[in-house]
């Protein structure tokens, strides 16, 4: 007889059966037709039945009905207090977000200003190419042979060079030259003032035969100062020699190539 | 509004269209009414009265706030009792309060006054005995247990609570009854045999 409940279905029912809340009668007659004929069905039975007595005995702790009449009003007290502290735990909610959000926004800020300067830099580099590149394009307009003129131009830097170099050896020549000659300089300097000296002291006496010559008080060693040079009288030379324009400084430097003095 | 027509034992339609309504005594009702069903339910779940009684308080707050969203698909009990279960599964998970439940049997024997005294120690022994039975089980199967023993509520509606299958329901019952005969058994407790 084939039964539409298998062996599982009446073990799970059991529970039910033994309340007595199954509602549907075939089964009760399925289990009933168990318990007759499978001693492990009965046995099952037997201790489900004396554990549902247990139960039925045992009882929670009674709760005095003082209890139940005051639990109304600690709800509506509850609510209250709930109601009043809402907006407060709206605020918690919004720092229990914003708190744990901060570090990640610092990280953002400081990713983004790093990855900023790094455009900031390469727009920077672009725009330095950009002009190179505006430069040289703008060379070659205005200058079609480009090589013929850097040869120029470096020819030209090359001159400049080369004349400045010439100057200084020209200046260091001088100074050398009249340096070494300071004293054929002195005496043919002496040997001139002599001449001239003689020539005014001619003059004088014919002007004023009885006159006190004043310049009998200078001394012997202020005539020669006058005839002897000093340092601050090369100094002096050096800037007459710069001052002058560079054909009067090769015509001057000729002659003293000449003069080998 | 006036509430003339309401008590505690009007209709749960009524209670709750007043409510909507704005008759703030519905709701005062509403919590007489279903209190004690609400309170053992999670009592037995949770097996300490403190717990209970603030899961309780919880549980008719939540109702408050979500009472204009009922739309009456289920039986209001069923929905109260949803978020009951539900508010007992999360302080389950959360805390195990294993010792709370000594002070309750003590207390239990001390009220106990009406009985004599070794009726009175033989209560109280069924009662830890009962308690840590029902602590030993699953979260579920306390769960399933409780609705269909001790609440009545059938198979369909335990399903549609806890979002599982009818069949399931029967195992989880079964399986439940067979631990706590189990608990009994390794306790050597004299059953009670009685027809």
């Amino acid at each position: 007889m084939n039964s539409k409940f298998n062996k599982e279905d009446l073990k799970f029912n059991l529970p039910d059966y033994i309340l007595k809340k199954i509602g549907d009668s075939e089964l009760v007659s399925e289990i009933e037709n168990e318990l007759k004929v499978n001693s492990e069905f009965k046995k099952e039975y037997e201790e489900l039945k004396r554990t549902f007595n247990f139960l039925n005995a045992a009882e929670f702790e009674n709760l005095s009905e003082s209890y139940f009449a005051n639990l109304p009003v600690k709800i509506n007290r509850r609510l209250e207090t709930k109601d009043s502290l809402s907006f407060w735990k709206k605020l918690s909610m919004f720092w229990k977000i914003l708190i744990p959000s901060v570090p990640i926004i610092l990280i953002a800020i400081f990713l983004f200003n790093n990855f900023s300067e790094d455009n900031i830099d390469q727009s920077l580099r672009n725009k330095i190419k950009e002009n190179k590149s505006v430069e040289s394009h703008d060379t070659n307009e205005s200058n079609p042979t480009n090589n013929e003129d850097k040869n120029k131009i470096e020819n030209k830097e090359t001159v400049n060079i080369n004349e400045k170099k010439q100057d200084s050896n020209d200046l260091a020549k001088v100074n050398k030259f009249i340096k070494k000659n300071n004293k054929n300089y002195k005496s043919i300097r002496k040997n001139k003032v002599d001449a001239i000296t003689e020539e005014n002291e001619d003059i004088t006496d014919l002007l004023n035969p009885f006159a006190d010559n004043l310049d009998d008080q200078e001394t012997d060693e202020d005539e020669e100062s006058l005839f002897y040079s000093t340092d601050d009288d090369t100094e002096t030379l050096e800037n007459e020699f710069l001052n002058l324009t560079p054909e009067q400084q090769k015509e001057i430097l000729d002659n003293l190539n000449q003069a080998q003095i | 509004m006036a509430d003339i027509n309401l008590n505690i034992n009007s209709d749960d339609n009524e209670l709750i269209k007043a409510f909507n309504d704005g008759n703030q005594n519905a709701f005062n009702y509403i919590v007489r009414k279903y209190q004690k069903k609400v309170y053992w339910s999670i009592r037995k779940m949770v097996l300490n009265h403190d717990d209970a009684d603030d899961l309780t308080q919880e549980v008719f707050l939540k109702l408050y706030r979500s009472l204009k969203d009922f739309r009456g698909e289920s039986k209001f009990f069923t929905y109260i009792y949803k978020i009951a279960i539900n508010y007992s599964l999360n302080h389950l998970n959360k805390n195990r309060k294993i010792n709370m439940r000594k002070v309750d049997i003590e207390n239990a024997v001390l009220k106990s006054f009406d009985k004599k005294a070794d009726e009175m120690l033989e209560a109280s022994q069924r009662t830890k005995i009962l308690e840590e039975a029902i602590e030993s089980l699953p979260v579920q199967q306390r769960a399933v247990f409780n609705m269909r023993y001790y609440d009545n509520l059938s198979y369909e509606e335990i399903s549609i609570i806890l979002n599982k299958s009818v069949g399931g329901m029967k195992a989880n019952y079964f399986h439940a009854i067979k631990k706590i005969e189990k608990i009994l058994k390794s306790k050597n407790f004299e059953i009670l045999e009685t027809n």
